[in-house]
């Protein structure tokens, strides 16, 4: 599947898209007339407050629920499962295979599809860049809770997708862990030109991590507020969090937070 | 009790007993110290001379007995028989009818009365129904079994399929697996639970071993003390007693220790 030309640059595009669950019954709408695009290699932050409807977005994104209105994805509507967009989930417990050791985890995407060697190169390859090779035969209930996300990560890199979907992957991990692993994964975007669509609800990892940071609040939700983050160099946690950039960015998004939901949300 | 029970007993059941399978089975040896005492009593204690109740060195005599007829070890090789094909058989019916209702969104609700009727029909009454269809063979002795052991299975896979975490069926569909490969992540996940129903299982399918052995008089341990029954050998009765307590107990070891090895890649419960 290549992608159009007049396509070329955009990831996805999303045209009115609302989203509608069934909960006990009764249609209840999550998100309304959403239009946004996302552009190729970049990392979209989308953040909002929990239980706006972050997740549903991105399952939206990934084809697995029913949609109103379009998403076209590389160019093609998309109805189904997207097939080169990986999801990353915050719940790396249930999302890995406990019976699996790290390596035979991180196969599972590709296993089968491709020759038995390429397979075992591209799981080594996915290892090393989340730094795991020392643990491939371990199983994933003796590993801490950064390094199985950073297992759920090398999987998803396995695949070699075109999106990384991540739904709040640092959000159940504590506060050390969780800045050791967004430096890793600013480093696997640099050496894995994927474009990835992050979701949090910390708006400090949001606009750490971003090149562009959309905000999605109201029930149902709608995107209330876009902002380009033009942080240039190597991002680190301590210069890029002191900069005077970076802390204007998080201003302005606590400030539309706050307008949007009158009171301050926590940043956790 | 409710189909839906099945879960609650994973929850509890398989997590609480996996850790003592550390102990080697020590424990089980050290539980039966109490029935040790009480037979030493017995045997002390007793009326020699009773016909209800014989001394247990009476049984020892008895079983010596049936052993140098030659009956002995032929019933329990034919009870171990019926009751390991009973059990395979059941397992693999079990957990592919699991996973099948488990897998269709209305096999939920719509077919919960239907099972629940057939899981509570006694065993004792098919037995009847089926020596008429099947005749008294051992082919009749195994579905009568299977029929009676299969629900704690089916309904603990099945249960364990709906209760799939929505991540890991995310993941499934993200992933893009199907066929085989969908199956056996989804037999991994399940598998806890169904090794929860095979053990509780078990038992429930040496039981109607030997009832349908009672029944029918096919040959076996049933067979054996029914007939013992029928000869008023008392002190025989109780020593068969003790020969089906101990396979019952060899059952329950070897199903444990099937169920810890199986487990072990699956490491200790979160």
């Amino acid at each position: 599947m290549t992608t159009q030309a007049n396509t070329d640059g955009i990831v996805y595009q999303l045209r009115d898209l609302s989203v509608n669950l069934r909960r006990r019954g009764q249609d209840r709408q999550i998100l309304q007339s959403l239009n946004f695009e996302v552009r190729k290699r970049e990392c979209l932050s989308i953040v909002g407050p929990s239980g706006t409807g972050k997740t549903t977005l991105l399952r939206a994104l990934a084809g697995l629920i029913p949609v109103e209105g379009e998403i076209t994805f590389q160019g093609q509507k998309l109805e189904g499962p997207a097939g080169d967009a990986v999801l990353v989930f915050q719940d790396y417990g249930n999302a890995l295979l406990r019976w699996r050791t790290v390596k035979k985890n991180v196969a599972l995407g590709i296993e089968g599809r491709i020759p038995r060697e390429e397979s075992r190169l591209r799981v080594d390859e996915a290892l090393e860049i989340v730094g795991l090779q020392k643990y491939q035969d371990s199983y994933p209930w003796e590993l801490s809770g950064g390094m199985q996300q950073r297992v759920q990560i090398a999987r998803a890199l396995a695949m070699k997708p075109q999106v990384l979907l991540f739904d709040e992957p640092f959000g159940s991990l504590d506060a050390m862990t969780r800045e050791g692993l967004q430096d890793e994964l600013l480093r696997v975007r640099s050496l894995h030109e994927a474009t990835c669509v992050f979701i949090t609800h910390d708006i400090d990892e949001a606009v750490y991590l971003g090149d562009r940071l959309m905000l999605l609040s109201g029930s149902p939700a709608s995107l209330t507020y876009e902002l380009d983050i033009p942080l240039t160099g190597t991002r680190s946690q301590i210069s890029t969090k002191e900069s005077a950039e970076f802390l204007r960015l998080r201003h302005q998004v606590y400030e539309q937070m706050r307008k949007a939901h009158g009171a301050a949300p926590t940043t956790e | 009790m409710t189909t839906r029970t099945p879960i609650s007993l994973t929850k509890s059941g398989i997590r609480g007993n996996r850790r003592h399978h550390d102990g080697k089975g020590v424990a089980p040896m050290i539980g039966l110290l109490p029935i040790a005492i009480l037979l030493v009593i017995w045997q002390f204690l007793g009326n020699p001379h009773s016909v209800f109740f014989p001394l247990p060195s009476h049984w020892w005599t008895a079983i010596q007995g049936v052993e140098q007829q030659g009956n002995l070890w032929s019933s329990i090789l034919a009870t171990s028989l019926t009751f390991i094909e009973s059990i395979i058989v059941a397992a693999l019916i079990g957990t592919s009818l699991g996973i099948a209702l488990g897998s269709i969104r209305w096999g939920g609700k719509a077919l919960d009365p239907l099972l629940d009727f057939l899981r509570n029909l006694p065993a004792a009454a098919l037995v009847p129904a089926a020596a008429i269809v099947l005749g008294t063979n051992t082919k009749m002795a195994l579905v009568i079994v299977v029929l009676s052991s299969i629900w704690p299975i089916l309904l603990n896979t099945r249960a364990e399929i709906q209760n799939l975490s929505p991540v890991l069926s995310s993941s499934i569909i993200n992933l893009r697996l199907s066929g085989w490969h969908r199956l056996s992540v989804m037999i991994g996940s399940a598998l806890p639970g169904i090794l929860l129903g095979i053990r509780v299982a078990a038992p429930l399918a040496l039981i109607v071993t030997l009832l349908a052995e009672f029944i029918t008089n096919l040959s076996g341990v049933g067979a054996l003390i029914l007939s013992a029954q029928q000869n008023f050998n008392s002190a025989e009765v109780y020593a068969l007693l003790v020969v089906a307590g101990l396979l019952a107990l060899a059952v329950n070891s070897l199903v444990s220790a099937i169920e810890a090895s199986v487990l072990r890649r699956h490491g200790p419960s979160t």
